[in-house]
């Protein structure tokens, strides 16, 4: 493992710890492929969660099962950041899948966003579920 | 739409050499948002026939997706649509990724990537593009109406890296 590795490594493991545990949070699942032609359904249901995000301590969107994400699908996760950064909650990336990471480094935006493993130790009080159409 | 794949003698750096081309995808399709995914699945086809790198393919389906999008977003525009045309051919290694639009023509001068890495919501399309890709650039078509981008990536290809293996 190169110093760079390790470092990482050991940014994650720190973020991972000081998030979930007790969380109130409000999930979007979401699955297929994002694209320009579904980002707006997309755009819309984290501007929602972000929007009621009153009663919760964080805005949770769970990526284990998209398979593409362009930039458009990048931009919605970044106008959930920081509409979650406006209102002081949370605003987490799940489980990312390989595909999505990939993106997110290619953008160099991957220790922009708080990404953690799964959903343990979250306090999932609304969830949603959207699959790209077929 | 039409898929083909055919060899075109194209001339090389060199004096006096005339590589081939082969024409690995060439079809029109609606400048479309829900064209793309099918655009995609067909590159990842063309793309594997090369054994090429699974990385390295999804980066050049996303540059090459981000670059349609450019184009209905921008090109087009709101309220306007047509045809793309995109070309795929490999020569000697070389990927060449062809994109003509009929949209109004754009001022090349005014096509710029934007930094990576900052939190901003939008603009990384031809700032991935720029990632992935050796070289870029568009220009206006000849007729005065529409405009062509040609984006450029060196492989390795299945020979190649037969090649490369140590015997």
């Amino acid at each position: 493992m190169t110093n760079d590795t390790a470092n990482s490594a050991s940014t994650t493991a720190a973020r991972e710890a000081s998030v979930g545990a007790g969380m109130d949070t409000s999930l979007i699942r979401l699955s297929g492929e994002v694209d320009m032609a579904w980002t707006a359904d997309v755009r819309r249901a984290i501007l929602d969660a972000v929007a009621n995000a009153e009663k919760i301590d964080a805005i949770g969107v769970e990526l284990s099962q998209v398979s593409y994400i362009d930039s458009s699908g990048i931009a919605a996760l970044v106008e959930g950041l920081q509409g979650a950064r406006e209102k002081e909650r949370r605003f987490v990336l799940i489980a990312v899948s390989g595909a999505v990471r990939a993106v997110l480094e290619l953008a160099r935006l991957d220790r922009v966003f708080t990404l953690v493993d799964g959903c343990d130790g979250f306090t999932i009080v609304a969830e949603r579920s959207l699959s790209a159409p077929a | 739409m039409s898929v083909a794949r055919r060899a075109e003698p194209v001339r090389s750096d060199a004096p006096n050499e005339v590589l081939h081309a082969d024409v690995l995808l060439e079809q029109r399709f609606p400048a479309d948002p829900c064209q793309l995914r099918d655009l995609r699945s067909q590159l990842r086809g063309c793309l594997d026939a090369l054994a090429i790198e699974h990385s390295v393919r999804e980066r050049l389906v996303l540059a090459v997706d981000e670059a349609c999008c450019n184009i209905v977003r921008h090109a087009y525009g709101s309220g306007r649509t047509g045809p793309i045309d995109i070309r795929l051919t490999h020569t000697n290694g070389l990927l060449s990724f062809e994109l003509t639009d009929a949209a109004p023509c754009v001022d090349p001068a005014r096509i710029k990537p934007k930094p990576l890495g900052e939190c901003r919501a939008g603009g990384f399309g031809v700032a991935l593009i720029e990632a992935v890709m050796d070289d870029w650039h568009i220009e206006p078509q000849a007729n005065g109406c529409g405009n062509r981008l040609l984006m450029r990536k060196r492989v390795a290809t299945i020979n190649e890296k037969k090649a490369s293996r140590p015997t």
